[in-house]
């Protein structure tokens, strides 16, 4: 009896590894399925009665609604294409989507961040959109020329649309509130030094003297980038970086001025480095303001509906005339290389409605779960022409203010370092060195300098 | 005769049969994957799953990556520090539950063990808000007790490492003090009784009679969870993650950086070598934990 038992589990073992290298087979094949399907020039027509496509898209509360409410007014314009959505965390889209594409079993859609694809080739591995969708002039037209420079394949077709961005440290986010009972009027700030100002009238100390509410708070999402966008802004990308080389140099001038400027508000108690986690922080007041993109202006609706937030572009530095913005990370939608037929027509009509149907940004926008700056050049034009006949209010009036001071000053280094390599693990960690006293500003631009060249001709 | 041969060759064939379902079972689960993984070591990929050989260049950048020191220094830390303190409560405690009987040690030991079964995911998340700055418990009950500055816990680089190991050894205590308590349990009586004769103190019973007896006890919990601190990734990722690796790379460990570079920054080139690096340190330590199982003690 107890052999029989041993026999059956043998075989059920046997079974399951035979099952399991079935399904690894099925999975090689359709790479000569995707290269018959660039032979041909599927016209946008969906033949059947119905299609349905899957699309895997980023989980949470404001992109829940915004794809809900867009599924719908999209299905009612095409009632044959059906979209499956699948909600998935920020942390598992990063580790999911690569493996799922190298199993096969990748959606038919799906969202991811252009930083994480830095240097990297998507040739055969996403589905190509040139010429399909649009040929790589018209792109070119319909979004901003920056957005698309991570997704060009060694083939020079285009693999991914940006559709909307967190816009990292285009300005600054407060509380109204603080700003009120401070009696200060934000409209007033227009270089760091007024930043300051304000900042330390915002600021609450404890009896013993140590900050209780910081005025000005530089949390870890954005200021690993912010570090590069002050140099940038004052004209040196070209000293910082060598893409020739790739080689980093933070020993200029420019950095040190940079670090100078964000340690001054340490230095001066306005600005408390061991505040901890800055999105609990802020919505509790313990910061009254911070930098971070505007899509925070809706970020913390539904759990402090009672915040009332505002937000300013970011401030100059003196004796420059505009802030460049060397990092802009763009939230982006792609396709999979294995469609074909009405499936990759039916997709490349959802890509076209995102770019073109001003209805998918009025959604988010027009709402209180805030999501980014669109990508859609058109969209944004309009805005600006509605901004200038003064028809403009509300959410959009903030979107054009910062929309048309950022996206046309997004200079992007041409690094091929991923946000997660440079500014969250290296950059920001050795500026909280500095904010602690651990390093000196020379110390930390000299590490920086040597590991950031580490990093990036490993990559070469 | 004949029968018993017979039976001799079933059994034989048999065995051979099920030793080689396993072997081939444990090729494909371990020594196939150790084999790929060394291999990766030595490759870069793309996106595409295309690996290229780069012979020793992931081992040269990583070694020269003062973030990757940095994290195995950590782990050193987190396993000293995270052993000691956890066995010397633990033994506090498991002595103190041996003088209790009856409900009260079944309360006792019901009580030390809830946190062990409760959800490592969620335990972190709650202590991550126990230790927030200024609002959260801790510092609250500090501030209000002492005199002191607002602690910072996570917030702070000197002390987030440390805080993130108070919470571990919290939560392991009642599985180390079940094991402890199991070994005091089986000491004979009479040991105690002889030695009370002799003038000897409480104290003493526990330094010269409890703890030499139960040394296969406390070799073993050292042992496995010397492993889980080299392993540590759940309480660290869930309580420091803005930054990834806390302040300054104060919580950084071996296992949050393979995550980092292989799955962040698609690295898996580098990851394999991190992988390798805590293999080579797991089993030294399991190797010692054998040779310490080997010997013999006498009193």
């Amino acid at each position: 009896m107890k052999r029989c038992a041993i026999w059956l589990l043998a075989l059920i073992f046997i079974a399951s590894m035979v099952f399991v290298g079935i399904g690894c087979k099925e999975g090689a094949a359709p790479e000569e399925e995707a290269m018959v399907e660039e032979e041909e020039a599927p016209a946008e027509e969906i033949s059947a009665e119905e299609v349905s496509i899957d699309l895997w898209w980023q989980d949470w509360p404001g992109g829940k609604l915004w794809i809900d409410t867009w599924i719908t007014v999209f299905e009612e314009k095409y009632p044959n294409i059906k979209v499956n959505v699948m909600l998935v965390p920020f942390e598992e889209l990063a580790t999911k989507i690569f493996p799922a594409i190298l199993a096969g079993n990748e959606p038919d859609v799906f969202m991811f961040y252009d930083t994480w694809v830095v240097n990297m080739d998507l040739t055969g591995v996403f589905g190509t959109l040139t010429p399909d969708l649009y040929s790589a002039d018209e792109f070119n037209e319909k979004v901003f020329k920056q957005t698309l420079l991570y997704m060009y394949g060694s083939d020079n077709n285009i693999y991914g649309v940006p559709f909307s961005s967190g816009a990292i440290n285009a300005g600054i986010i407060y509380h109204k509130d603080l700003m009120d009972e401070a009696g200060v009027d934000p409209s007033t700030i227009e270089t760091w030094d007024d930043l300051k100002d304000v900042a330390k009238k915002l600021t609450k100390y404890n009896e013993d003297g140590s900050i209780a509410r910081s005025g000005m708070s530089f949390g870890y999402l954005h200021t690993g980038y912010l570090l590069n966008d002050l140099i940038a802004a004052q004209g040196a990308s070209d000293k910082l970086f060598n893409q020739e080389t790739g080689e980093w140099n933070y020993n200029i001038p420019e950095a040190k001025k940079s670090m100078e400027i964000i340690k001054s508000f340490v230095d001066e108690k306005i600005y408390n480095p061991y505040e901890g986690d800055v999105f609990t922080a802020f919505p509790n007041k313990l910061i009254a303001m911070m930098n971070l993109g505007p899509w925070a202006l809706g970020a913390w609706v539904d759990q402090y509906p009672d915040l009332e937030l505002g937000y300013m572009y970011m401030p100059k530095i003196e004796g420059t005339d505009k802030n460049v913005h060397a990092t802009a990370p763009f939230a982006c939608l792609a396709i999979s290389k294995r469609l074909e037929g009405d499936k990759l027509n039916a997709a490349l009509i959802f890509l076209r409605e995102i770019i073109e149907n001003p209805a998918f940004y009025d959604i988010p926008i027009d709402s209180q779960y805030w999501v980014g700056l669109p990508g859609s050049k058109a969209y944004i034009d309009n805005l600006i022409k509605l901004a200038e006949e003064g028809k403009l209010s509300g959410n959009k009036a903030v979107v054009e203010m910062v929309a048309s001071n950022y996206l046309p000053n997004v200079e992007l280094i041409p690094s091929k370092l991923t946000s997660n390599e440079l500014q969250e693990t290296l950059i920001f960690q050795e500026m909280q060195s500095v904010f602690l006293g651990e390093k000196t500003i020379d110390e930390m631009l000299d590490y920086l300098t040597t590991n950031a060249t580490l990093k990036e001709q490993e990559k070469m | 005769m004949k029968n018993i041969l017979l039976k001799r060759n079933h059994i034989r064939s048999f065995v051979i049969i099920v030793s080689l379902i396993v072997l081939t079972y444990y090729i494909f689960v371990g020594i196939w994957p150790f084999i790929f993984n060394l291999y990766m070591s030595f490759s870069k990929s793309d996106l595409s799953g295309n690996w290229i050989f780069v012979g020793l260049n992931n081992y040269k950048f990583l070694f020269r990556d003062p973030v990757f020191l940095k994290a195995l220094i950590n782990n050193f830390m987190y396993l000293i520090i995270m052993v000691t303190i956890g066995m010397v409560s633990s033994l506090i405690i498991a002595g103190f539950i041996k003088r209790t009987s009856g409900l009260a040690k079944k309360i006792y030991i019901a009580l030390f063990f809830a946190p062990v079964v409760t959800s490592l995911v969620a335990v972190s998340m709650v202590w991550k808000l126990l230790y927030y700055p200024e609002v959260g418990i801790f510092a609250k009950m500090i501030l209000s007790m002492f005199p002191v500055s607002p602690p910072r816990f996570l917030a702070d680089p000197n002390t987030a490492l440390l805080s993130i190991i108070i919470m571990d050894v919290w939560k392991e205590t009642g599985l180390r003090v079940i094991i402890l308590h199991a070994g005091m349990e089986e000491i004979p009586e009479s040991i105690y009784d002889s030695s009370r004769i002799d003038g000897a103190s409480s104290i003493t019973q526990f330094f010269k009679i409890t703890i030499p007896l139960i040394r296969p006890q406390i070799i073993f919990l050292i042992a496995i969870y010397s492993i889980n601190a080299l392993r540590v990734f759940t309480q660290i990722y869930m309580m420091t993650t803005s930054p990834p690796g806390g302040p300054m790379n104060s919580t950084q460990v071996l296992v949050v950086k393979l995550y980092l570079e292989a799955f962040r920054s698609f690295k898996a080139g580098t990851g394999a070598v991190i992988s390798l690096v805590i293999f080579i340190l797991l089993f030294g330590l399991v190797l010692m934990e054998i040779k310490s199982f080997q010997q013999k003690w006498e009193y």
